[in-house]
């Protein structure tokens, strides 16, 4: 059983009187404490097929399941979850301590599990020393270690992140990925992540979808799907002086002062390549290569798309 | 329905209530001036006209408690639009009724508060017969409260259906309704066209049985009865109609922008 079942899920809004499709035949399945990205350009479909996963929305058609059960059908299942956005927000007036007792108690915490947990939260978090202070008076990053603090209440089997960095300065980002890293590796949490950092897909994710007008258009391993979009690499030599130039057109390097660059394809062997070198006399002082990132994978598709 | 959800949302009601400071003073602040200023004009047509003042005072009190049954629940509604806070709040896995129902106990316990204070209050100004006739006093209330609870849920629906530019029917729809209900007046003053239409107001029966103890000190079966009849049908017709706007928001994507 998947964590996360989303099957045939399509959902259209209207605007101005037009009808769209947000999502188109949405299937996905999640694996228990799988971290799993979900890519795609500004009004995609991630945030409205999270908005369904949570009740916010209504699909069209299709079903979304949470460990086994069906949403729509057992909301009781949002207990055992949670939602992170990097928009979330709570009343202004509740101090820190009151959020978090309020979010504990709707989630049946006794009192002094409650008590027990929300300490334990708030020293996790490094935000004891604003627990009694108003939301609106917290700083960006006491807000979010809040927020987290918050989505951990309930030890969510599932936990559901929209753009959690989302504005945060990178030491905060840093911690909020460490984070996230160690639910996956301490309590198996399965999560499931839209961001538009891409190095931090890149870093976090297991698998990762890309959906472009409402559709998944790609879905797999990070690296693998990198690999299907790209052939090769490119490699950058530093070599004492530039000699043979027929020789390196050739073999198709291209040369920039003192640095010959070739795109190099997954088949080939690298150290093949520094033999050819070697064996025509260059001295290599330096090797870089450059492999695609997420961020390359991301702008290629996203073109590929387009046309 | 779950108690610990109710709870918890009512708990976080109350120090909501307690900690914005002008939502704790606008809970005393307008029912207490309203009593003070129509206790004054009680005082001051004592002597020419016994009972106007006190009739006036009278009907303040019920009109102050019913829009603060009624708006109360709706303003704590509008607090989680306004801060953001909704989506964070149904997606703990409260649901559309339990979320209503905490707002109606949560605002029910602080109208009565205040209505306990309106009443010892306009004591002061000479305004006993609530206190002389403890039963009807508080089938009156009652009444009032369920035609508020009825009006909240409507309110609510109606804000649900469209949108939160419309938060502003929270403390504004109920007044259009008591015009209608005849407060300070009898039925027959009203066009011909508008008694119908008053008939079916919820607080109709109310501000009648309200002058009528006043006027009389006693106040009829039938005003009651029809009182409950009346609310009966708003309460029943409220359910479902909040049901399918909720459910509407949901599909419409109009409770994302409310969240």
């Amino acid at each position: 059983m998947s964590a996360i079942e989303i099957k045939d899920i399509s959902k259209k809004f209207k605007e101005k009187g037009k009808e769209f499709y947000a999502l188109k035949n949405i299937n996905l399945n999640i694996e228990k404490g799988e971290i799993f990205g979900l890519l795609g350009p500004n009004g995609a479909g991630k945030t409205t097929l999270l908005n369904i996963m949570i009740r916010m929305l209504i699909p069209e058609t299709g079903t979304v399941s949470i460990l086994g059960e069906i949403v729509d059908k057992n909301p009781k299942i949002l207990e055992q979850m949670n939602y992170v956005s990097g928009e979330t927000r709570f009343h202004w007036v509740l101090r820190s301590r009151d959020i978090l007792d309020f979010y504990a108690a709707s989630y049946n915490l006794s009192s002094p599990v409650r008590k027990e947990r929300i300490d334990e939260l708030l020293d996790f978090f490094d935000i004891k020393h604003v627990q009694y202070r108003k939301f609106h008076s917290l700083s960006t990053g006491e807000k979010m270690r809040l927020i987290f603090a918050k989505a951990m209440l309930n030890k969510p089997k599932v936990l559901l992140l929209d753009e959690p960095t989302l504005g945060l300065d990178p030491v905060i980002a840093i911690s909020v990925r460490n984070e996230i890293l160690r639910l996956k590796k301490e309590f198996g949490t399965t999560i499931l992540l839209t961001s538009h950092y891409m190095n931090e897909v890149e870093q976090l994710s297991d698998r990762i979808a890309f959906i472009y007008n409402g559709e998944i258009v790609d879905i797999g391993d990070v690296e693998k799907v990198k690999l299907k979009m790209f052939d090769g690499y490119d490699v950058y030599v530093h070599v004492k002086r530039i000699m043979n130039r027929d020789f390196l057109k050739e073999n198709k390097f291209n040369v920039k002062g003192k640095v010959l660059q070739r795109k190099l394809m997954y088949n080939e062997n690298i150290s093949n390549m520094l033999s050819l070198l070697h064996e025509k006399g260059y001295e290599i002082l330096d090797i870089e290569t450059k492999k695609p990132t997420l961020e390359d994978y991301f702008v290629k598709i996203l073109k590929r798309e387009k046309t | 329905m779950r108690w610990y959800k109710l709870k918890a949302l009512m708990k976080r009601d109350f120090q909501i209530s307690v900690r914005a400071k002008w939502r704790f003073a606008e809970l005393f602040y307008f029912p207490l001036s309203t009593v003070i200023i129509w206790g004054l004009f009680a005082v001051f047509t004592r002597d020419f006209s016994a009972s106007t003042g006190l009739m006036v005072l009278a009907i303040n009190v019920f009109w102050s408690f019913s829009y603060l049954s009624q708006s109360n629940t709706n303003m704590l509604m509008n607090q989680d639009h306004w801060s953001g806070s909704l989506k964070q709040v149904l997606a703990s896995g409260i649901s559309e009724f339990e979320y209503i129902s905490a707002r109606i106990i949560s605002s029910t316990i602080m109208a009565l508060i205040v209505m306990i204070v309106m009443l010892f209050v306009s004591l002061g100004f000479g305004l006993g017969i609530f206190f002389e006739q403890p039963g009807i006093t508080m089938a009156l209330i009652g009444v009032t409260l369920f035609g508020s609870i009825a009006m909240s849920i409507i309110v609510a629906a109606l804000i649900m259906y469209l949108g939160r530019e419309y938060s502003f029917l929270a403390w504004t729809l109920l007044q259009i309704f008591i015009l209608l209900s005849a407060p300070l007046y009898p039925l027959t003053i009203l066009p011909e066209v508008l008694q119908t239409v008053a008939l079916a107001m919820p607080y109709t029966q109310v501000f009648l049985g309200v002058r009528m103890l006043i006027d009389v000190g006693t106040v009829p079966v039938y005003v009651f009865v029809n009182g409950i009849l009346v609310v009966f049908v708003y309460l029943i017709l409220s359910i479902p109609i909040y049901y399918l706007s909720f459910r509407r928001a949901r599909k419409n994507g109009m409770l994302v922008d409310m969240g």
